[in-house]
């Protein structure tokens, strides 16, 4: 069998703006998956919150949606946690906290996390924690 | 035919002898002028899956089973797994046919920009609808058969083998 179209498909380079794009609507179908695994809901469960269709709420959650903010915003309401965060704003959350805690989520197989802090940032502050599962 | 593995998930298409083609290459060629920034999404999303998601049922929409016809979807009962006609379809409406044989396994068939509310009232996708609908049944017959196996966590299929499309 020839190889084809389908074989060197792969090997394309795509624009930065397409793998963007669905990198992060994929990332936040995959959070919002979570988030409905940790709360025992169905995609349907979460369309009726939502009073939308379960077919579009499945579009939504496909990681191929152009989701508007409004879109994202009616469902961090619905499910009461934030889907997406801004870097700096993030930033801001952890600095300003006198008790930290910091949850390492992902840890990889065979690498390791160095968390390092400048230690300016957290002088006077001496309750800092750091947890790791 | 196998088009490329992944990690997780290992992504095949079929070839057409009469047309001398498969059926995914056939939907690259016809899209590629005309929407090749869904192309490219599509690439992306079908990497992403297969190296670090795998194939959950959830990220792969339900096609409509067609009504009133006996030969349609669902496969016969009694027959276990019920493999059903997936589709993936971005924001524009371009949609790709797909059988998720597993989370580690997924037939990539054609498909079509879908210009109307179902599949079967669509001129464009009604035909690649269809086709995989016959291909989904073919395979599962196949695989019932053992003429297609799992090996190694991938797809084992003789070179000589043929689907009979009637």
């Amino acid at each position: 069998m020839k190889t084809s179209k389908a074989s060197s498909f792969f090997e394309r380079e795509i624009k930065p703006e397409n793998k963007l794009f669905v990198d992060n609507s994929l990332d936040i179908a995959v959070e919002v998956n979570k988030i409905l695994d940790e709360y025992g809901w169905t995609q349907k469960d979460l369309a009726k919150k939502l009073g939308k269709s379960e077919s579009e709420v499945s579009k939504w959650l496909s990681g191929l949606h152009n989701l508007t903010l409004k879109s994202i915003s009616k469902i961090e309401a619905v499910l009461g946690r934030k889907i997406i965060e801004v870097p700096s704003r993030g930033r801001r959350k952890y600095f300003s906290d006198r008790n930290s805690t910091i949850r390492v989520e992902h840890i990889e197989k065979k690498s390791f996390h160095k968390v390092s802090f400048e230690a300016s940032k957290f002088k006077g502050r001496s309750n800092l924690k750091v947890a790791c599962q | 035919m196998k088009v490329q593995a992944f990690p997780i998930v290992t992504y095949y298409t079929i070839y057409l002898e009469a047309k001398g083609v498969d059926l995914f290459s056939d939907f690259i060629e016809r899209c590629s002028k005309k929407h090749p920034d869904e192309l490219e999404q599509l690439k992306r999303w079908l990497e992403r899956i297969g190296s670090e998601y795998g194939a959950e049922e959830r990220y792969f929409r339900n096609e409509a089973f067609l009504g009133g016809d006996a030969k349609a979807l669902p496969p016969p009962k009694g027959v276990s797994p019920i493999r059903k006609t997936k589709y993936i379809e971005d924001g524009n409406n371009l949609r790709l046919y797909c059988m998720v044989f597993n989370r580690h396994n997924v037939f990539l068939f054609n498909g079509a920009t879908k210009t109307a509310n179902k599949a079967q009232d669509c001129d464009n996708v009604y035909p690649h609808f269809l086709l995989a609908n016959q291909l989904c049944r073919l395979i599962h017959t196949a695989t019932v058969k053992k003429d297609i196996r799992i090996k190694d966590g991938q797809l084992e299929i003789d070179d000589d083998f043929y689907l009979e499309i009637k």
